[in-house]
């Protein structure tokens, strides 16, 4: 008895030191490609991508993607899709944080969409990366569609070694043919109308007006008291405060610049700091604390999350939203339609100049495509990222099926089918498959190509919602016939916008200004976490005195952790930028 | 001549049981080299410039930078000396409210009805198997200006004019923090307690009653005597994890009103090294962590020694 007890201690013991060691262990990475026979009938479009020594195996990628919450299988008519083209997707919804541990560890997923250039730098300099130089012939769509975004990253993004490891994605030009999306401030304009649309010059001038908004408008159906500027801190991460956007982008100066602590006039190039008294950092931060002193900024916006600042919107709480401000929700063909329209649009002060996106040329500065160089299936990931820069593939990637929501006629032009209009008359917009399922439900992936660029054959954009017959049929309604009345005839915001040149794009530059060195990152960090917290207090500040002394604070903390060298990388740069952009703008 | 024998042989089995106790610890020894000394060699990356999968022998040596940032500028001292604080101030509330679990396994012990006290012992362990997440929408929920039930409570019963901010305040911060910790740990940790009152003898309690002793006084001289054994050994093994507060609870709670108050050394490494990349500053400060512990340690192990003359060295 004693024996055995002893030997079943030992075996005990043994046993949890064997275990200990399994975990610590190293994975073993080579999972296993399925096999899955594709027994499905599919309703997929007739796609000219016919992926190379397809033998109607299925390989299942492991794909990381740093701008999707949603994790898991890829299924619906886009699994079946990318069935019948050999590949099934397993996705990896990605954070930032996760990024950085997975850079740590060093073994990437089969393919990962990256997060930034930085971390692009950092998988290159830490060899996780397959050299896509040398399966060139593997990736013919990418070669023959986006030949300068091969050369820019060749060039710019290899971490000095002059190889490609990365394809860019969402390359092409952008587009806004209805408003400036996000960059305005939009108001609702049922209530605007009730308070007879009185004029604002300067930005300043719209607080007045808000404030006779909200007492028009005091609470929502339910009772949820109203606000103005659908502000929250949930976006802010480690290197600004990104309600700031909310002003920044509608005085001409450039989304997010001032995470390098410096304001970007666009329409003048001009670069200065944030802590010049004469800051539109500065100023955007007196309009948050003005608001607040009327009673306009939701107490709550400081803790809630994007979510919950969204879910506002949807309801029409707030009497106007800004950067963020993700107005579909609210502005359903039920509102906009209605007898008396109830909906956001936006409202053209006098001062307001649109700062939006710029042409993608070279891509995007996230999402860009790399294959893992531990990945044990690097064909099928050059397969698929083949296929997201195929015009014809992007067609159905974008649109779901041909035939569905949209199709060819005899003429040779793509048009939007009854489908599509049934589901935007009778569906609430929502557009599903004859099988009921949802085209895009809930997320959305970035492909080589953006959904904006036009399709060389059909001269029209790839996305169904920039057609110029769905954007007429779908965007035109009583909410901006009622605008279009107030705004001097132009049926659309962007109309007025161009006519009065208040669109200021984005230069290339942005897309193209250097990794963060670690030492100015460690900087900049630090430095923002002060102005961070001091922002969001100074927008919250009990009377002036309070303002000007966080402003005070913020301004000698700063200066005391060297802010300027933050602000000098940033200018050379960003004119480093500008003379790189040459090479691919005419 | 038998003696020697009988010695040799005693020797022999003292030796024998000797090595029979090291096998029966060479597990945890096992355990603690590979899960407490080897981490210790991820230290090397904060005298290097570690680029994330790189060999360290192909990253920048930069000696003592890191150390030297952490102290070179006023800002970046203010910073550490904060998250310091702050951990400190975590961990100052945690001993003091350390009875806590103990009363309230008291108070649960006493009470006569048995599904009530069913009940409230299963509506005080659930929080413990709720992730900080959950807790912090069910908090905002509860907290927020707009239409948080507390807020709209005290609203309509008359005690506040205006809706309060309680989640964006700086002001007692920690208390605060110290409360949903309660809130979400106290019947968990009572469970301890719980265990050790069933292990009092049920006579004790019978003949103090027989001695006329009320309720309070067999609690006071029975219940908690019984327990004070079991309080030390908790105590001083919360006391072996001074500085490791955590992080999970104070990095969904953070905003930048509170950040001040809330930064402990744990989240301002995680926010660092994780949030912002910087795994050799972070490491940097996660020795300097370490530093302080053993400070600690040190001196708490100079106060044993001399308030009651004995010592771990």
């Amino acid at each position: 008895m004693k024996a055995s007890k002893k030997v079943l201690t030992l075996f005990l013991a043994a046993a949890m030191v064997v275990s200990a060691f399994a975990g610590c262990s190293k994975g073993n990475d080579e999972s296993s490609s399925t096999a899955n026979e594709s027994s499905q009938s599919s309703q997929a479009g007739d796609s000219s991508t016919e992926p190379a020594g397809n033998t109607g195996e299925v390989t299942t990628l492991d794909y990381y993607i740093s701008t999707t919450a949603v994790s898991g299988p890829v299924t619906g008519w886009l699994g079946d899709y990318l069935k019948e083209n050999g590949l099934a997707l397993n996705i990896i919804a990605g954070s930032e944080e996760k990024m950085q541990a997975y850079l740590a560890g060093g073994d990437l997923p089969d393919l990962m969409s990256f997060n930034t250039w930085d971390s692009v730098t950092k998988a290159i300099a830490g060899k996780m990366l397959v050299n896509l130089d040398e399966h060139l012939d593997k990736l013919p769509n990418v070669t023959a569609n986006v030949p300068e975004a091969i050369e820019y990253t060749r060039d710019n993004r290899s971490n000095g070694t002059g190889n490609l490891y990365v394809i860019p994605s969402s390359i092409g030009d952008s587009y806004f043919p209805v408003d400036t999306g996000v960059y305005s401030i939009n108001v609702r304009w049922d209530i605007y109308e009730k308070i007879g649309c009185p004029k604002a010059e300067t930005l300043e001038d719209l607080i007045p007006i808000f404030k006779q908004m909200q007492e028009a408008y005091p609470e929502t159906e339910d009772g949820t008291k109203t606000y103005a500027m659908n502000l929250f801190s949930s976006w802010d991460g480690t290197t600004k405060m990104a309600a700031v956007n909310n002003v920044i982008t509608t005085l001409g100066y450039m989304e997010s610049f001032y995470q390098y602590f410096a304001d970007l006039n666009l329409e003048t190039g001009e670069i200065n700091s944030i802590f010049d008294d004469d800051s539109t950092y500065l100023r955007a931060l007196k309009f948050f604390y003005q608001l607040n002193q009327e009673g306009l900024l939701d107490p709550d916006a400081i803790t809630q999350t994007y979510e919950a600042a969204k879910a506002k919107v949807d309801s029409g709480a707030y009497v106007a939203i800004g950067y963020a401000g993700y107005k579909d929700g609210f502005n359903t063909p039920e509102h906009v339609d209605a007898d008396e329209p109830v909906g956001y649009m936006p409202i053209i002060f006098d001062e307001y100049k649109a700062c939006v996106i710029g042409d993608a040329t070279v891509g995007s500065t996230r999402n860009q495509l790399g294959i893992s160089a531990v990945s044990s299936k690097v064909d099928a990931c050059l397969q698929y990222i083949n296929l997201t820069a195929d015009y014809d593939a992007l067609l159905t990637l974008n649109n779901g099926p041909q035939g569905e929501l949209w199709d060819i006629n005899d003429e040779g032009e793509v048009y939007a089918t009854e489908k599509y209009w049934d589901c935007y008359n009778s569906n609430g917009g929502k557009l599903t498959l004859s099988n009921g399922e949802e085209l895009h439900p809930g997320f959305t992936y970035e492909y080589v190509i953006a959904n904006t660029q036009a399709h060389p054959t059909y001269n029209v954009p790839i996305g169904i919602g920039n057609w110029p017959d769905v954007i007429e049929g779908t965007q035109k309604n009583k909410l901006t016939e009622a605008w279009s009345d107030d705004n001097d005839g132009y049926m659309f915001p962007i109309q007025k916008m161009e006519a009065e040149g208040r669109v200021y794009k984005r230069p290339l530059a942005h897309t193209l200004m250097e990794t963060t060195p670690d030492d100015i990152a460690l900087l900049q960090q630090a430095i923002a976490q002060i102005v961070i917290q001091n922002s969001w207090k100074m927008a919250y500040a009990k009377d002036e005195a309070e303002f000007n002394s966080l402003w005070d604070d913020m301004k000698t903390q700063a200066e005391a952790l060297d802010v300027q060298e933050v602000i000098d990388w940033a200018t050379d740069s960003w004119n480093k930028g500008m003379e790189i952009a040459k090479q691919y703008v005419e | 001549m038998e003696e020697s024998v009988k010695a040799k042989s005693l020797h022999k089995k003292s030796k024998r049981e000797g090595y029979m106790i090291f096998l029966y610890a060479l597990p945890t020894i096992i355990f603690v080299f590979i899960f407490s000394y080897l981490p210790l060699r991820g230290w090397i990356y904060s005298i290097y410039n570690y680029q994330p999968g790189l060999p360290i022998s192909e990253c920048e040596f930069v000696g003592m930078k890191y150390f030297t940032k952490l102290f070179s500028n006023p800002v970046m001292r203010m910073n550490l000396f904060n998250s310091l604080r702050n951990t400190f101030a975590m961990v100052g509330l945690g001993i003091l409210t350390s009875p806590l679990p103990m009363i309230f396994a008291i108070f649960l012990s006493e009470m006569r009805s048995k599904g009530f006290k069913k009940f409230v012992q299963t509506v005080t362990t659930m929080p413990h198997f709720i992730s900080w997440i959950i807790m912090y929408s069910l908090v905002f929920s509860m907290l927020n200006v707009n239409n948080g039930f507390v807020n709209t409570l005290l609203v309509q019963m008359g005690v506040i004019e205006e809706p309060v901010n309680f989640l964006a305040s700086q002001k007692h911060v920690w208390i605060t923090m110290k409360g949903y910790e309660l809130w979400k740990e106290l019947g968990w940790s009572a469970i301890v307690y719980l265990a050790a009152i069933a292990g009092i003898d049920q006579e004790l309690y019978e003949a103090a009653m027989v001695d006329g002793a009320n309720r309070l006084q067999r609690i006071w001289h029975i219940t908690v005597p019984g327990m004070i054994e079991t309080f030390f050994v908790l105590l001083i093994m919360s006391l072996g994890n001074f500085l490791n507060t955590g992080m999970e609870q104070y990095y969904v709670f953070q905003n930048a009103m509170n950040k001040d108050y809330i930064q402990v050394l744990d989240l301002y490494v995680y926010n660092i090294g994780i949030g912002n990349g910087q795994i050799s500053y972070a490491t940097a400060i996660g020795i300097m962590k370490s530093l302080v512990a053993v400070i600690m340690f040190g001196f708490v192990n100079w106060l044993s020694k001399t308030v009651r003359g004995y010592s771990m060295f």
